[in-house]
């Protein structure tokens, strides 16, 4: 029973580049792409493209991005039991507007079919998560869902991963819930009295997260690498040497979430699983785009 | 009418509409309510709305070979406007996205795609011309296929109305306008007159074109005809919903009713009304 069960929201990332226009103002972009995202969907194609046996449990409309995702799951060894299609909402996009030469951007993210995921959405995912050795969520979908999701996991002694991101303010109660709390450096901050940017930062904070409730923590920290800690070990962990190597950052986060997920599901030591997450995830930011910059398995094993 | 045609020319985008309570600013993500596709671009936009009171409507237009051109094929049909003169071609549909906030306001990214690679070949036909009384035209495909357009009607003694959205430079395009329809940023743009005396500045872009109109909002309209003082119509007082779409509306309102008539000034109030209760309907 190696499974990973993966709950969150697909949208299609719809990206213009050109100038950010102002309230009121059309402009003419230079250029249009499509490609699918949304965390859940992104850590989801991670999972399969590193060899985990996933299952990813979302929502989307009955249209065309609906099935640009099933295609994207298709292809990347996502099973897609519990992807519900909704009858009355459209799936979710994202509308990224960017500027190339300033690096600004401007997002508007409609969650649509997504956003509509239910209670009874999950209990009918039930036998999913509870088959699953490792259950993946992040804070993207909606909160009563998710919370409803890490009791299913926690009562069924499945291991849970929280990625809280976006960041965004938890009840008390879902902290103990969670075996591994993933906050980035911004994410980690927004929980804390403080700010944490390096990793003795992290360091200096531990202890308040950990009084949170979580059980272990890993803090990803960007180009420097991930700092793990639980009430009685610590690690840091860093990450590639990338060095002029690095082109596109986004979906970073994802694919380290999705790797590590991999590698605990293969009940590989905690320092281990948090290298294999580094390659895959550093691998990831030498190429464009989220999903689709996502390595494969055999070029993770090279590597390591 | 004397004759019983008009050609447009112009862009036809998949529209991506996002209604949000607010509009991101840069650097910002903000979650948004609800989003649906539509039919857009300028000149697909004021082909539907010639069509729904107007029978003969020759758009002139190109698709992309991707996953949105079904779609663009689909709302023309069911408009009625007629997909003969839509070129599909290796490539993307061009299409937007437009970010609406509760006031009606928005902010909207367009990008061409195919709609800057028109072929000429329907253009240089004279079965097109055919029966035509007027040619309208806009700014958002190439200014090069506008004025090839252009000059195919002037010879032929056709109508040539310009709707100059977005504001570019339109040098090569000018000599053949004879209605010339602008905002108030395009007015500036285009006159290279930055006061916000809009009667002068109509005077001064009448002197190339015969009549010139411009849209102040809510403030009404400023037109002006050759040799002539400019007139102001005042604006309708409404509750605005959305003003997505509303030049494209009124540009089409006055097409039709000028024709009708032939009188300039009443074609805009009518226009003008009838743009009041489109945005807050």
């Amino acid at each position: 029973m190696n499974n990973l069960s993966i709950l969150g929201i697909f949208v299609a990332d719809l990206a213009f580049f050109g100038k950010i226009p102002k309230v009121g103002e059309t402009i003419l972009g230079k250029e249009f792409v499509v490609g699918p995202g949304g965390k859940g969907s992104n850590q989801s194609v991670a999972a399969g493209k590193a060899g985990a046996s996933v299952e990813f449990i979302t929502k989307v409309g009955k249209d065309d991005y609906g099935k640009m995702a099933l295609k994207t799951y298709k292809e990347t060894n996502v099973g897609t039991k519990n992807v519900f299609e909704s009858d009355e909402h459209s799936t979710g996009v994202a509308a990224i507007l960017l500027d190339k030469e300033t690096g600004q951007n401007a997002i508007s993210v409609v969650p649509g079919a997504a956003g509509a995921l239910t209670i009874k959405d999950i209990d009918n995912a039930k036998d999913t998560i509870i088959n699953s050795s490792i259950f993946l969520t992040q804070l993207e979908a909606p909160m009563d869902v998710v919370s409803h999701a890490l009791k299913i996991a926690k009562e069924n002694n499945v291991t849970t991963i929280l990625n809280p991101a976006p960041a965004a303010k938890l009840e008390r109660e879902i902290f103990p819930l969670v075996d591994y709390f993933t906050p980035n450096e911004t994410e980690a901050s927004f929980y804390i009295d403080g700010e944490i940017n390096t990793v003795d930062d992290a360091k200096k904070y531990a202890q308040s997260i950990l009084d949170l409730g979580v059980k272990n923590v890993l803090i990803t920290l960007g180009e420097k690498g991930a700092y793990f800690f639980n009430q009685d070990d610590s690690h840091f962990e860093p990450a590639l040497d990338l060095t002029n190597q690095v082109v596109d950052t986004s979906g970073a986060g994802d694919a380290f979430n999705g790797a590590f997920a991999t590698a605990l599901c293969e009940g590989r030591p905690i320092v281990e699983a948090i290298k294999f997450a580094n390659c895959f995830a550093g691998i990831s930011t030498t190429r464009i785009g989220t999903a689709n910059s996502m390595p494969t398995r055999a070029e993770i094993d090279k590597m390591m | 009418m004397k004759s019983d045609s008009i050609v447009v020319l112009g862009s036809l985008h998949y529209d991506i509409y996002i209604q949000s309570k607010s509009i991101p600013k840069i650097g910002e993500t903000v979650l948004a309510d609800n989003w649906f596709p539509k039919l857009g671009g300028k000149g697909a936009n004021q082909a539907v709305a010639l069509r729904k009171e107007f029978k003969n409507v020759k758009f002139i237009s190109a698709i992309g070979d991707d996953i949105f051109s079904k779609f663009l094929l689909q709302k023309l049909n069911e408009h009625k406007v007629s997909a003969d003169y839509i070129s599909k071609i290796k490539g993307d549909s061009g299409v937007s996205v437009a970010i609406s906030n509760e006031a009606g306001d928005y902010s909207a990214v367009v990008v061409s795609g195919v709609n800057t690679k028109i072929p000429e070949k329907f253009l240089c036909d004279s079965k097109l011309w055919e029966g035509v009384s007027s040619l309208m035209i806009q700014n958002e495909i190439s200014e090069e296929i506008n004025a090839l357009a252009a000059q195919e009607a002037k010879k032929r003694s056709i109508k040539v109305f310009l709707n100059a959205a977005p504001a570019k430079n339109i040098e090569n395009l000018i000599k053949f306008v004879d209605i010339l329809l602008v905002n108030e940023i395009e007015a500036q743009q285009i006159s290279n007159d930055y006061s916000n005396s809009f009667e002068s500045i109509a005077k001064k872009l009448s002197k190339k074109i015969s009549k010139v109109i411009i849209t102040l909002g809510s403030k009404g309209v400023i037109a002006c005809e050759k040799n002539r003082t400019p007139i102001h119509i005042k604006g309708h007082h409404v509750d605005v919903k959305s003003a997505h779409g509303a030049g494209d509306y009124f540009a089409a309102k006055f097409l039709l009713e000028f024709l009708k008539n032939n009188t300039f000034e009443n074609a805009i109030s009518v226009a003008n009304k009838k743009t009041a209760d489109f945005i807050s309907a």
